[in-house]
């Protein structure tokens, strides 16, 4: 069919510039099956055509050949190309030119998308937009039914981007699409040329091509040879065969071929070598260095290990696994991956329980089927499994203040090798082993919630989630209190009960019914260590102390089973009738099943010496000690009976075995006693807790720190300081408690015998120091020191104080001169003492002189007094009797001290003289004493002293000079006394009679 | 030997020491006191200790003295017993018969001894 194209209907076109019209009468002659759609010129000669869009509604569009074979876009127009749409180049030919081409010298777009490209065709290609011919099968496309689409270079820019886009059936001469040189912007992307005659493109200008496709063009893909000799960048391309271009770098390709310079290689199909995978530490906090979280791990939280697998193939991995100690498991894919292993995914595992504590080596391994890759390349990483932290918790009595701290039993050692155990066994203090030592004397209600502190502030260092407990004793019923209350943190994952009462035990029926702590000697000990403290805290006694403070703790060891026997009946009574109620045990047990639920690992460890040898029941009787002994009064606890009212029966000496065995959890019997428990049960304990089969254990023998004991015993005073400015820390003695005024002061307390305080940047001045007695009184230190970066004093003062006696120190405090700390008593006057008898003047042997001294002291008082008489001891209100004394100076001596240590010393002395009348009084005596046995010998004695001493008298009276000059007279005479004395001498007179006598006459010769 | 009576006193104060804890293990079987409030923490082998301190002293002071010692050897007996015995008493009267018969028991082994000794001496020599 030919078109006849005439000038006029020519100039009618141009003239009407009904176009549409006049192609309508063109269009009537081809007749189209199926509906198709022209594209829109601008009528002139160059068959431009007008800026327009091409939508895929009224696709196919025809692009005529023939006369029409010169469609263009001319400069300055652009026409766009929807997704669909489709172009088919008609087959006409006439005016000398062939089938449909398209000039592009303005702006094209050709927008595919990769579902529905836009598709260049033959007008016989009825695959696509119908049988727009109308032919139906006779005709079939061929390569060359279209010209092409040729791309020149134009006067301006212009610019060409073709998107998904088939080209078919074209390249009539030569391509079907063709790029001049000049070309302002060609690009390409995801186009496919097929089918076409010559080559698929042709180009002078350089191009990037990829992600597109060349088959079956008659002569090749792309020609690039030409005079401009561009270069082609057509990589990553599919060139109608997996092994690429057939040219001669390519020798195995047997693709479509290519003229030029265009690079080719990477190419669609190319089989490439395989990329190993590789494996690398995810960038997830904790996992960066070492893929596992935490590296040091405990049994309770154990660690997750993740890994980034990542294959430049893009490869899924055949596995990914660790391998721990030599085993393999296999990780799984971590969640949020997005299947892109180019990219990296991340396989994660978390550690099964199986997994024992310790040290354990790990490495990564993958596979991509073909090469395995390891992280680290070579080598092992390190992680490290710990045992569940353990915390120790003492029964009661089993902990003690040192230094203002709880100590867990520092004088009895009781836990001592078990904590030793736990330290060789790979436990450390403070990161995986601690102990919770408690004030014991209160209630365990209390106590519950601070071990509920402690189990956090545990975990809270270790970074786990769970702790074990090993309780021993009433500490067992603490951890019950905790793990059945409504503030358990679930955060216990195994409990060890060690000989705990979780009945209670009858020893509690002594010391809270009677205050009594039991008969034997230690039991005594005991009492009297408690009976001390009852008496320093203001309580009358033991049984005072126990019930007011109250030591609650006793109250709630009470058992709640049938242990008290009345000896009327010889049967037990039914608990709790006429019993001391255990309320808290009560309700402990009623809700037992909480312990049971809660989901921990329990084991109970129990101590059994025999049927005989544990306190189980009590037989009673009426208390004659009302209050004491409410209940009944233990059967000959006084002595009067052979078992004090105490029957025996099976248990670990302080427990019945009734009590201990009632949580039957894992019950394990040690032939051991209560306090043996944690040593004796510690290879069973490492066990459970550490899963070590055969544990190194210590067990060596501690002696009891009875110093600590001591102390206990002896410290008689509580104190209080007084600041500067008034403030106070300590005890205050009125109200009996502790007062503390002082910013940032401490005071240990006054229930612990090391009370101390300590104040920081103490200010200048005088501190004043108060003690009061307490208990018996009796001497104390009080010890001050000043501590700074530079200096180091301290001072001492003892002192003696008696029950509520109140004494007062000061200590002077001068930051610039700490040397001279002092530490002075308020009281510095020593005592007054009073010689009231001897009197310091002349005394004769008939005297008996009593010593009489007063010591008085205004201050503190008098401490001690002493007394000495011619140095030997002597006391007050003695009477000396001066026959006995030898003549001449006699000294008593008195020495008092006051309660601040202040002494004070008097002496008085006298003379001890004769007289005639004196001796006549020794030889009367000495007469009387039988030393001299003859009575006419005695009065010849006195006879011949009197006549002396008459004329003594009478020559004194009558002439006081004479009397003088007959002093060697009366000298003689004394002389002649002696000589008769001497005749005496162990015949009437006895040598004790003969001494005296002669001291006399010789004073008397003398004086 | 002049100080012989000394010396057997610092024995028996070391027998005593040593076989105290024993000792009172042995009462203990007899008597049957249990141990009281203070077991919760007191290890049993002070109970036993101080249970039997006394009982081997009584036992040992009247056996060793008796048998080996010298002139006055009752004299010392008689001392040292005086602070067992009010220990006895004050601590323990209930159970007075047991050290009453122990010293008894000490005071046989000791004759018999005194008495075998020096025979067996005498044939030596």
């Amino acid at each position: 069919m030919e078109f006849f194209f005439k000038q006029g209907a020519r100039a009618g076109l141009l003239a009407g510039g009904v176009f549409s019209a006049a192609f309508s009468i063109f269009l009537a002659f081809p007749h189209w099956a199926s509906a198709a759609t022209e594209l829109q010129y601008d009528g002139g000669y160059g068959y431009g055509l007008v800026t327009q869009t091409l939508t895929k509604a009224k696709s196919p569009y025809i692009v005529h050949g023939g006369c029409f074979a010169a469609t263009k876009i001319p400069y300055g127009a652009t026409v766009t190309v929807d997704p669909g749409v489709i172009l088919k180049f008609a087959i006409e030919s006439g005016c000398g030119s062939g089938p449909g081409h398209i000039g592009v010298l303005g702006n094209l777009f050709v927008n595919g998308t990769s579902e529905e490209p836009v598709i260049f065709t033959s007008i016989r290609d009825d695959s696509v937009g119908g049988d727009t011919s109308g032919d139906g099968s006779a005709t079939v496309p061929r390569p060359g039914d279209w010209n092409d689409i040729e791309i020149i270079s134009s006067s301006g820019a212009n610019t060409i981007g073709i998107h998904n886009a088939i080209f078919r059936y074209g390249g009539f001469k030569g391509a079907s699409i063709d790029i001049w040189s000049g070309t302002s912007s060609v690009t390409f992307e995801n186009i496919e040329l097929a089918y076409n005659a010559g080559f698929g493109i042709k180009t002078s200008l350089p191009l990037t091509l990829a992600s597109s496709s060349f088959h079956d063009n008659l002569s090749g893909a792309i020609n690039a040879d030409n005079l401009w000799a561009p270069q082609v960048d057509a990589r990553n391309n599919w060139w109608g065969e997996a092994s690429g271009p057939s040219v001669a770098g390519n020798p195995g390709g047997h693709g479509q071929t290519f003229r030029g310079n265009v690079l080719y290689d990477p190419w669609i199909g190319k089989v490439l070598p395989n990329q190993p995978p590789a494996l690398s530490f995810s960038s997830e906090s904790g996992y960066q260095t070492d893929g596992v979280e935490p590296n040091i791990a405990f049994l309770s939280k154990l660690p997750t290990f993740k890994v980034v697998f990542a294959d430049a193939d893009n490869n899924p991995p055949t596995y990914v696994r660790i391998v721990i100690d030599g085993l393999p498991y296999d990780l799984a894919k971590d969640t949020g991956q997005d299947g892109i292993f180019v990219n990296g995914e991340v396989y994660a595992f978390t550690a099964t329980s199986t997994l024992p504590s310790g040290q354990h080596t790990y490495h990564f391994e993958t596979s991509d089927g073909i090469v395995t890759a390891r992280l680290p390349a070579s080598g092992e990483l390190n992680f490290t499994l710990k045992n569940d932290p353990v915390i120790i918790i003492p029964g009661i009595l089993g902990s003690e203040q040192k230094n203002g701290v709880w100590v867990i039993d520092p004088i009895f050692h009781t836990y001592d090798n078990l904590i030793d155990t736990f330290r060789v066994n790979g436990y450390a203090d403070g990161v995986d082993l601690f102990t919770f030592p408690y004030q014991w004397r209160n209630s365990n209600v209390d106590t519950a919630v601070l071990l509920k502190d402690k189990i956090a502030g545990v975990k809270a260092i270790c970074g786990c989630d769970k702790v074990d407990l090993v309780a021993h004793s009433m500490g067992g019923l603490v951890a019950r209190q905790y793990i059945q209350s409504n503030y358990y943190a679930h955060d216990i994952d195994q409990l060890i009960f060690l000989g705990t009462p979780h009945l209670g035990a009858p020893n509690a029926y002594l010391t809270w019914e009677g205050g009594e702590t039991g008969r034997r000697l230690p039991d005594r000990v005991l009492n009297f260590i408690f009976t001390r403290e009852a008496e320093k805290t203001g309580y009358a006694s033991l049984f005072d102390y126990v019930r007011h403070r109250p030591i609650t703790s006793i109250e709630e060891l009470l058992p709640i089973y049938d242990y008290l026997k009345d000896k009327s009946a010889n049967t037990l009574r039914q608990y709790p009738n006429n019993y001391p109620r255990n309320q808290f045990l009560e309700e402990l047990n009623a809700n037992v099943s909480k312990l049971y639920d809660s989901g921990i690992l329990l084991t109970n460890i129990v101590g059994d010496l025999g049927p005989s040898s544990t306190l189980n029941t009590v037989r009673v009787i009426d208390s004659p000690f009302l209050p004491l002994w409410n209940h009944g009064f233990p059967d000959g606890y006084d002595g009067t009976t052979y078992d004090l009212g105490m029957e025996v029966g099976s248990g670990d000496g302080t427990l019945p075995l009734k009590s201990s065995e009632f949580i039957y959890s894992d019950i394990s019997v040690q032939s051991t006693e209560h306090t043996a428990l944690p040593t004796h049960a510690e290879s069973l304990i490492i066990n459970k807790l550490a899963a070590i089969k055969d544990p190194e254990l210590v067990n060596n023998w501690h002696f009891p720190n009875f110093k600590l004991l001591i102390i206990k015993i002896l410290s008689p005073a509580d104190i209080v300081v007084i600041a500067p400015d008034g403030k106070r820390v300590g005890k205050d003695f009125t109200i009996g408690q502790e007062v503390n005024q002082i910013d940032g002061a401490f005071y240990s307390g006054f229930t612990t015998d090391d009370e101390y305080i300590t104040i920081p940047n103490p200010l200048d001045g005088e501190y004043k120091v108060e003690t009061i007695g307490t208990g018996n009184g009796g001497e104390y230190t009080v010890a001050a020191g000043y501590i700074s970066d530079d200096v180091l004093v301290s001072k001492d003062f003892q002192a003696n104080t008696l029950p509520n006696m109140v004494s007062e120190l000061k200590i002077d405090i001068n930051s610039s001169t700490p040397q001279n700390l002092r530490v002075t008593p308020t009281d510095n006057v020593p005592p007054e003492i009073t010689i009231l008898s001897p009197l310091a003047q002349d005394y004769t042997r008939p005297f008996v002189l009593p010593l009489l001294v007063t010591a008085t002291d205004t201050g503190s008082g008098v401490y001690s007094q002493s007394l000495a008489f011619d140095g030997k001891i002597a006391t007050s209100s003695d009477m000396v009797d001066l026959f006995y004394l030898p003549l001449g100076i006699h000294t008593v001596m008195a020495t008092a001290t006051d309660f601040m240590g202040n002494v004070a010393i008097a002496s008085t002395s006298f003379k001890l003289i004769a007289s005639v009348t004196s001796t006549i009084s020794d030889i009367e005596r000495s007469y009387s004493l039988g030393w001299i046995n003859n009575a006419g010998i005695k009065k010849s004695l006195i006879k011949k002293l009197q006549e002396i001493k008459k004329e003594d008298k009478k020559e004194k009276e009558d002439d006081e000079r004479k009397h003088k000059k007959n002093e060697e007279k009366r000298k003689e005479e004394f002389k002649e006394f002696l000589q008769e004395l001497k005749k005496q001498r162990g015949r009437h007179v006895n040598e004790q009679a003969f001494t005296l006598i002669q001291e006399d006459i010789n004073w008397l010769i003398n004086n | 030997m002049k100080y012989k009576n000394f010396v057997l006193f610092i024995l028996v104060s070391f027998l005593s020491i040593l076989l105290a804890a024993p000792a009172g293990q042995f009462y203990q079987r007899f008597i049957r006191m249990p141990v009281g409030f203070g077991s919760f923490i007191i290890p049993i082998f002070w109970y036993n200790f101080t249970d039997g301190i006394i009982l081997s002293f009584i036992f040992f002071l009247t056996l060793l003295f008796t048998a080996f010692g010298d002139q006055k050897k009752y004299w010392w007996i008689g001392i040292l017993l005086i602070p067992a015995a009010l220990f006895e008493v004050y601590f323990d009267l209930a159970h007075i018969y047991f050290p009453i018969a122990l010293g008894l028991l000490g005071w046989l082994v000791g004759k018999g001894i005194e008495m075998v000794v020096p025979k067996l001496w005498t044939q030596k020599v």
